[in-house]
């Protein structure tokens, strides 16, 4: 006797869910005879028109353009529209009041990538980043565009706050996974979610059979929840990881519960390039060896065995990898090369050790943008991304080559000729006395007339 | 069966917080920018007036403030940003000295390039100490030998500093109505050599000191 009760329920429903709340002119079932009364649109109210800005053009004629992420062209331009590349090509129409860039022989590259730095951008970018400062001015000129700082990702923009910041970094869960303890907790932790996972599909499938007693588990939260979400695939999960050991025990955890890995360090990663591959794990390297700049090894940390090759063998088994140096700020201490300044030689170290030109390229350019979240907006040349770019004499990634300009958002933020960085090493276009442009006040300038000094009385 | 449609509940009226006095004078100034009263803001590095220009957009030239390049300013790139001080024809406290571009030995006259983009200057000692008093002429004067112009230099030390301290209808000219607080000088007032005669208060010397009536020697 529930099945005509079950029907009579049903057919009300229909009723109700098609009548709803107004009065409506019986119909037949499920046909609809009667238009459905559109909602009026209200009158829009004129908003008072703002007077547009008008369009900012920037052109750059290039010899080589690395698109990196396509092929590289040849005797192209590059037309920017308010700082968005708009169009790339030859024999391109220029608006008339765009700021033209002459490099018919040099070479275009997207703008670098850091994936993590400190002191170029301000510790709260928004708020304390010094626009003129040398950090950021050294950055430049050594090809850097964005940069990860902190959580926040910037722009090496000089002069100005326009388009300074990009956004916040994503999310990384920290996953501890170093000494017994720490793995031990690790594992009853993502034993607890896939726990918790059970009870709440039971939880479902009881629901959708009817079964009215049934309770949902309680809601995860903190540490649980975040874990709950890597395991469902959303976001990713970093380790720090040096040793083969470590590496391949997170990898497994990784492959066991089914979330995303990111590994920071890998030293030995090459070691197990296979089992990363399978995981499709990301990782951040530093080519030329351990991680840290220190040289001492604490005792009871093992030997790392670090190869040259290790971007380049993850890299052949599928591995997405990111190139950095071992000192994530700009500085003129210590050791030169080891830092942000000469981000191109860490991608040439790479080369060294068997990475294709362009995907060593992409390790500086594309995969931070990927690690970062934004590779919709920087990373490479083309169409509908920002205008960040390196123009060289020649390969970015040789050891004397020096940007001659760095472009970013569409406006020159750095020029060898003019900066007074780096204008003397090897001058571009060497003429007698063009170059060296001066402002020089003291001493007053040979020729200059000497102002009218007041006359003492006598 | 339908649920019983759930009135929403009514929000309660919107109290907004107390505002502690130490705020009321910010909240004035973002509110009610052209009621704001004198400001003076201090910044000694490019970049400051860049994230300040950021901050307060199009409020700035209703607030009409007063600049002050402050204490660690030998070093600073000031002169990177002149154009944006002349823009708003700003009144810019700063001391008579030359100064270095950062990391060089590029000198740099901050005055002179502000007072062409257009901007006014102030001119105050380093410190409140007789010896920065009696170089300040010297140190305007060897400003003036190095590309500022006359006019804004003794502006510098009359006109525009009577203005930041919002006194400029009494002080800093020659004119009818202005109080007279006079300085009368030996010679030219940049000139090497010049010693003050007399100083002039409200109309009465002061000094050097007339007879002093009754008392004394």
């Amino acid at each position: 006797m529930s099945r005509p009760r079950v029907f009579l329920g049903a057919l009300a429903l229909s009723f109700l869910a098609v009548g709803g709340a107004e009065a409506q002119p019986r119909r037949r079932r499920f046909r609809r005879t009667m238009p459905r009364k559109l909602p009026t649109k209200k009158p829009e109210k004129k908003k008072p028109e703002k007077p547009k800005k008008p369009d900012r053009w920037f052109a750059v004629h290039a010899g080589w353009v690395h698109t990196v992420s396509g092929a590289v062209r040849r005797d192209v331009t590059i037309l920017a529209k308010n700082g968005k590349i708009f169009q790339i090509g030859q024999d391109l129409e220029i608006p008339k009041k765009a700021e033209v860039l002459d490099a018919k022989t040099k070479h275009v590259y997207p703008g670098l990538i850091a994936y993590s730095s400190y002191g170029i951008v301000g510790f709260s970018p928004a708020d304390s980043t010094d626009v003129f400062g040398l950090n950021l001015v050294m950055g430049l000129s050594a090809g850097l565009t964005t940069v990860g700082s902190g959580g926040t990702i910037a722009k090496l923009t000089y002069g100005t706050l326009e388009g300074h910041l990009v956004g916040r970094a994503p999310r990384l869960v920290r996953i501890s996974y170093r000494d017994s303890r720490s793995k031990r907790r690790t594992r009853a932790s993502f034993e607890k979610v896939r726990a918790w996972m059970r009870e709440m599909r039971a939880y479902t499938v009881k629901k959708s059979r009817g079964d009215k007693e049934a309770k949902p588990p309680k809601p995860l939260s903190g540490m649980l929840a975040s874990y709950h979400k890597l395991m469902q695939g959303q976001g990713y999960a970093s380790v720090r990881a040096s040793s083969t050991k470590a590496i391949r025990d997170v990898a497994h955890l990784a492959l066991k519960y089914g979330f995303k890995l990111q590994i920071s360090g890998g030293t030995e990663a090459y070691k197990v390039a296979s089992l990363l591959g399978r995981v499709g794990a990301r990782v951040v390297v530093v080519p030329r060896g351990r991680p840290f700049s220190w040289g001492y090894r604490p005792p009871g940390m093992a030997k790392l065995e670090w190869s040259i090759e290790n971007a380049a063998i993850l890299h052949k088994h599928g591995v997405q990898v990111v190139v950095m140096p071992r000192q994530r700020g700009i500085g003129t201490w210590g050791l030169a090369g080891n830092d942000l300044f000469t981000l191109p030689l860490e991608a040439a170290f790479a080369v060294r050790g068997g990475l294709s030109q362009n995907e060593a390229l992409k390790t500086i350019t594309l995969n931070p943008a990927k690690f970062l979240g934004v590779a919709d907006q920087v990373g490479s040349i083309e169409v509908g991304k920002d205008c960040d770019l390196v123009i060289t004499g020649g390969d970015l990634l040789h050891y004397q080559t020096l940007p001659q300009w760095t472009i970013v958002n569409g406006r020159i933020a750095y020029d060898k000729q003019k900066d007074s960085l780096l204008r003397h090493v090897r001058p571009r276009d060497l003429q007698k006395g063009k170059n060296l442009e001066l402002p020089q006040l003291w001493p007053r300038p040979k020729g200059s007339k000497q102002p009218e000094m007041p006359k003492r009385e006598k | 069966m339908p649920k019983k449609p759930v009135t929403p509940k009514k929000p309660a009226k919107f109290v907004p917080p107390k505002v502690p006095d130490r705020v009321k004078a910010f909240m004035a100034l973002i509110q009610k920018p052209d009621e704001a009263p004198l400001i003076l803001i201090e910044m000694s590095m490019a970049h400051h007036m860049v994230h300040f220009e950021d901050g307060f957009k199009d409020r700035i030239k209703a607030m009409q403030p007063a600049f002050y390049f402050g204490r660690s300013w030998r070093g600073s790139d000031m002169f990177r940003v002149v154009d944006r001080f002349g823009k708003l024809q700003a009144n810019v406290v700063l001391y008579p000295e030359l100064t270095f571009e950062p990391y060089t030995r590029t000198r740099r006259n901050v005055a002179a390039d502000l007072v062409k983009a257009g901007a006014k200057v102030s001119f105050v000692p380093r410190f409140d100490s007789e010896r920065e008093y009696r170089s300040l002429l010297p140190q305007v004067a060897s400003l003036v030998r190095n590309g500022l112009s006359r006019e804004a230099a003794l502006a510098g030390l009359t006109k525009n500093p009577a203005e930041v301290i919002g006194l400029g209808a009494e002080l800093g000219l020659i004119k009818k109505g202005y109080k007279a607080d006079l300085v009368f000088l030996s010679g030219d007032p940049l000139a090497p050599g010049t010693k003050v005669t007399r100083v002039m208060f409200d109309g009465k010397q002061s000094w050097p000191e007339t007879k002093r009536k009754g008392g004394g020697r």
